[in-house]
């Protein structure tokens, strides 16, 4: 028993109880606790990966149970990377927003450290209820986010969001409910035992509390139809939030992964999203694309490309072949970090541009508009998917995997066809941003380039180190399609 | 006896909906409010019913209810109760801000 | 193929001289950079129209596709499969008390329903389905549901009253008719669908890891209420979670009021003006002996909650009702003088011991929240059993006092500012407004 495996969910309720005693203490010395905590998350996310790359899969018996009677939390190698792509991204919009942004309302510190708890905790368990209560915590935490600094249109998207997911929470219960009252079990290892085993007259409504399971990951996950909450938040939030929150819709596609390759990987559940998930990323990545084009402020663009980029995630996973899951989770950092550089960039440059902020509309000429230009050049390549950088290994990656499934006309068309709309929108944005300026520049904010610089430079590092990560997800993958392994290191280490 | 649950939990889940799909926050907070009864009720019927044997151990009776469904529930009661204290504290925001209690404020997207 | 190119170049060379002129008339409109823009401005408006098409409407329109996407997988879910609706478990009969309770449920949840524009009327009727729900949860064995139920239901309804207060009494009859036939049907559609699974399951067997869990309590949680057990030891990862979220929504919401400004209304909706007299002599005085007794009756539960039904978080909820009815009945200013009014450190503290009680284990080698008991001769008390538990269970108890308080004090104190404001303005609509 290692306390590693729980380490990453003790650090930010702990970190966040502090800040919680704290909150009268001088923002200084809050934001380099808050920083601190958040650089030691990664330190812990790298001990974990390094400590499950050997293909062993650590669990943690909460309150010394066995599974499947308690709570165990479980850290494969799917679960360290993800906390550890969480870990990579939390420090940035932090550094970010400590610039002031972080004083616009209470207690953001606090909320910050307590959503990566529930992110980390959503990763890390092995238990559906617990999955439930962690999503709880990380959807209030983003509540709270989503609100902060307040203004009318946050309040709007807010409320929209909060009710949404209320709605989602409720359908959460009904379809846990459904699979304990039909195998006694919470354990996710014990109900994909119980699945495969399971007597044929409860398939009926197993298969449709499963498929409920789906619509709330995908309402999390912003799959179409369930993804008009998305645009509407993001683009409100607050830049930093928005840019943490990048990693958020990832939750809902980690979880409908981790439940097709467990869960619903054989027995009479065997196939359950094969007919639905690759058809909807699909529509999602194309109705993100439009929006992306149809977007009238840079925000709002890079929140529609969040969109798009869960429709290319999950058509990655869609195709449900080891080398479609590893090409999605090559994929899934890089468009997190490249998502949330833009919200940071957009923050930066609609600083710049006075009461126009960062809508598509000729404006100022920008100061330091060679240096951000030259950023959002380097984000639009990643978020296009151009050669040379990470955006292209992903997508060919991806290609290369859906040649071999019998979707592969329609996956080539819209991902191609995908990426040069992303090229259209972005080169339209690019130039009335930087080439339609007249008049004299504003004054120079006091947003930070930094963070967002840094994220880039996060996605040249995913180019420059793509052999060995794609090997990673690679390995990853091919974990999560043996999964009487996980099964074994859950529910095998007591007699 | 479980037909007349089952149907509890339909007509309260319709109620719900129904409220949760209307145009004002607090119609749409009791309905969300009805829709938790309903899911906190169907949640605990997923132990079965059992009448007249409390988990609680030495009262002498030959069996006891299963426990499980009855901590989730209560679980699910409190983080209720935390989502209906914020989104009702929400709609008062929201009411002050966007100058109507409609959903999506006076002007309409 | 070649044949084919030549007779295109003859054709070409020969149609040369209208060629040529018509590229002078319109040569300057195949400037590939303008055919480009064309294109990109025809790519845009296309997206805003398929994105306006799918994006509008407002929060009604996100629900209501979410609860048809629902719909549409449950059943499909279903109907691949040849599972029979009923399954083989033998029934319990129905009698007669409990199909008057439905009864009442069904009248006063469908009344809610129909009535919900009055908005007063419809949330006392809530609260009546809400109390039905904890009988149902007396009747089959649930008494720490019940407990919970009607504890959480007292503190929602206060909630929602004193919102209610700043908000229009009644809802404008706005729904055209298609929209309410259309939710009306996804509405009933949503409660069939539901009503089905929950018959499904029910009229089937299962073998669940209750048993064990039963068995398991005493011996190894130490505790003879297993649904108490079950919060604070063998599930107690989950509760940590959720008095998390507790703490959160209480954060969140007093970031979110810290800066709000609202006026409630000073007459009701016949224009007459409100009482002015806050706080009744006799509902002072009384709740002021009684509040001893709530907190000893809560501090009782608290303990008691390990073997009998209680606990927690039912014994934080008596607190904070206690407390609550201190504000009601006495006024804000009065308790402030008497109670510290930031309920931060509370949560903070209460979180903290929960936390310290499952790092508390790391030291005996064991993993987080592993529990320890033992007994202990009290003099005067007797033999009483102490549980690591029970530290968890004091954090419990706090995070809920502190995260119900520093909700309910909130907005409480928008209620004193707002007595502020002028009783009975002429324009109703003007003295909501900020």
């Amino acid at each position: 028993m290692s306390h590693l495996v729980i380490a990453p969910l003790i650090l930010p309720l702990v970190a966040g109880i502090l800040l919680l005693f704290l909150r009268d203490v001088a923002i200084a010395w809050r934001r380099a606790l808050a920083l601190g905590a958040t650089l030691a998350q990664f330190g812990l996310a790298v001990l974990l990966a390094v400590a499950v790359n050997d293909g062993t899969i650590l669990t943690y018996a909460l309150g010394d149970w066995p599974a499947p009677y308690g709570i165990v939390l479980v850290a494969d190698r799917l679960a360290a990377w993800m906390v550890l792509v969480t870990a990579l991204l939390a420090p940035f919009p932090l550094l970010h927003a400590c610039r002031g942004q972080d004083e616009a309302g209470r207690h953001f510190h606090v909320l910050y450290q307590w959503q990566l708890f529930g992110l980390n905790g959503a990763f890390l368990t092995g238990d559906l209820f617990n999955l439930f209560v962690f999503f709880e915590v990380l959807l209030l935490a983003s509540y709270g986010l989503v609100l902060h600094g307040g203004g009318r249109a946050r309040i709007r998207a807010g409320l929209h969001y909060v009710v949404v997911n209320l709605a989602g929470s409720a359908l959460f219960l009904i379809a846990v409910g459904t699979l304990y009252g039909l195998f006694g079990t919470l354990n996710m290892a014990d109900l994909a035992l119980r699945m495969a085993a399971a007597d044929p007259d409860l398939a009926g409504p197993a298969r449709a509390a499963g498929l409920l399971l789906f619509a709330v990951f995908a309402l999390k996950a912003a799959l179409l139809p369930l993804y008009l909450w998305l645009p509407r938040t993001y683009a409100a939030a607050a830049a930093p939030v928005a840019a943490l929150f990048a990693i958020m819709t990832k939750v809902g596609a980690y979880a409908i992964l981790r439940t097709a390759t467990l869960m619903f990987a054989g027995g009479s559940l065997g196939g359950l999203l094969d007919a639905w998930l690759l058809p909807l990323a699909l529509a999602t990545l194309l109705a993100g694309l439009f929006g992306a084009l149809a977007a009238r402020s840079l925000g709002e663009q890079a929140a529609w490309l969040v969109v798009a980029s869960v429709g290319t995630l999950l058509t990655a996973f869609g195709l449900g072949s080891a080398a479609g899951i590893a090409a999605g989770l090559y994929y899934l950092p890089h468009s997190t970090f490249a998502a949330a550089a833009l919200f940071l960039l957009a923050d930066r440059i609609g600083s710049g541009r006075g009461a126009l902020a960062d809508r598509f509309e000729p404006g100022p000429a920008l100061a330091g508009a060679g240096w951000l230009g030259g950023l959002f050049f380097v984000a639009a390549i990643l978020l296009t998917g151009m050669p040379p950088l990470s955006g292209f290994v992903g997508k060919f990656l991806l290609l290369r995997a859906a040649l071999a499934h019998p979707a592969w006309p329609w996956v080539l068309a819209a991902v191609l066809g995908g990426g040069l709309l992303a090229l259209v929108a972005l080169a339209r944005s690019g130039s009335l941003l930087f080439f339609r300026a007249a008049g004299a520049p504003a004054p120079a904010a006091a947003v930070p380039v930094a963070p967002a610089a840094a994220l880039l430079a996060l996605g040249l590092v995913l180019t420059v180190a793509a052999g060995p990560l794609s090997d990673l997800a690679a390995a990853a993958a091919g974990q999560l399609l043996a999964p009487q392994d996980y099964i074994a290191a859950v529910l095998g280490s007591h007699p | 006896m479980e037909a007349l649950i089952a149907g509890l939990i339909g007509l309260l889940t319709a109620c719900g909906v129904y409220l949760a799909l209307r145009g004002r926050t607090f119609p749409v907070v009791l309905g969300l409010t009805l829709l938790s009864y309903a899911v906190n009720l169907f949640l605990f019927a997923m132990g079965r019913l059992t009448v007249g044997r409390p988990p609680v151990i030495g009262t002498g009776l030959p069996g006891y209810a299963d426990p499980v469904p009855q901590a989730l529930v209560l679980t699910a009661i409190v983080i209720g109760f935390a989502m209906t204290a914020f989104v009702i504290m929400l709609a008062l925001k929201a009411r002050a801000e966007l100058g109507s209690d409609h959903v999506d404020g006076a002007e309409r997207p | 193929m070649s044949l084919v190119a030549l007779a295109g170049g003859v054709l070409l060379y020969a149609g040369r001289r209208p060629l040529y002129a018509w590229f002078d008339r319109h040569g300057d409109r195949l400037d590939a950079r303008r055919l480009y823009n064309h294109l990109v401005d025809g790519l845009h408006d296309l997206a805003g129209a398929v994105t306006r098409g799918l994006d509008g409407g407002g929060l009604q329109r996100l629900v209501a596709v979410f609860v048809a996407t629902a719909l549409v997988l449950g059943l499909a879910g279903w109907l691949g499969t040849d599972s029979p609706l009923t399954g083989p478990r033998a029934r319990l009969p129905a009698d007669g008390v409990s199909l008057l309770a439905a009864v009442a449920m069904a009248v006063a949840a469908v009344a809610a329903t129909v009535l919900h524009r009055r908005r007063f009327t419809a949330l006392v009727l809530v609260g009546a389905v809400g109390l039905v729900v904890a009988l149902a949860f007396v009747k089959f064995s649930a008494p720490d549901l019940a407990l919970t139920q009607l504890s959480v239901e007292v503190v929602t309804i206060i909630l929602l009253l004193l919102a209610l207060y700043f908000l229009p009494q009644v809802s404008p009859a706005e729904s055209a008719l298609g929209r309410r036939g259309r939710d009306l049907a996804l509405a009933g559609l949503a409660g069939l669908g539901v009503a089905a699974l929950a018959w499904a399951v029910l009229t089937r067997p299962y073998t669940g890891i209750g048993d064990w869990l039963v068995a398991h309590s005493v011996p190894g949680g130490g505790g003879h209420n297993v649904v108490n057990v079950i919060l604070v030891d063998f599930r107690g990862f989950d509760t940590l979670g959720e008095i998390t979220v507790l703490a959160l929504a209480g954060l969140a919401v007093y970031a979110m009021l810290e800066r709000l400004d609202i006026s409630g209304q000073g007459c009701d909706d016949g224009g007459r003006a409100w009482d002015s007299d806050m706080h009744p002599v006799i509902m002072a005085s009384l709740t002021r002996l009684l509040l001893p007794l709530a907190l000893l009756v809560s501090v009782f539960i608290l303990l008691r909650g390990h073997n009998l039904p209680g606990g927690g978080f039912i014994a934080g909820l008596v607190t904070a009702v206690a407390l609550i009815m201190q504000y009601l009945a006495n006024g804000v200013a009065w308790t402030h003088a008497r109670l510290p009014a930031n309920m931060q450190p509370v949560i903070a503290t209460g979180l903290a011991v929960a936390t310290a009680t499952g790092l508390a284990s790391w030291a005996f080698g064991r993993p987080f929240l592993t529990s320890a008991f033992g007994h202990l001769d009290w003099p005067l008390v007797g033999e009483f059993e102490l549980a690591s538990a029970m530290a968890f269970d004091l954090g419990v108890y706090l995070v809920v006092v502190g995260a119900t308080l520093l909700i309910l004090i909130n907005l409480g104190r928008l209620h004193d500012a707002s007595h502020a404001a002028p009783p009975c303005a002429d324009d109703k609509e003007a003295a909501w407004k900020p």
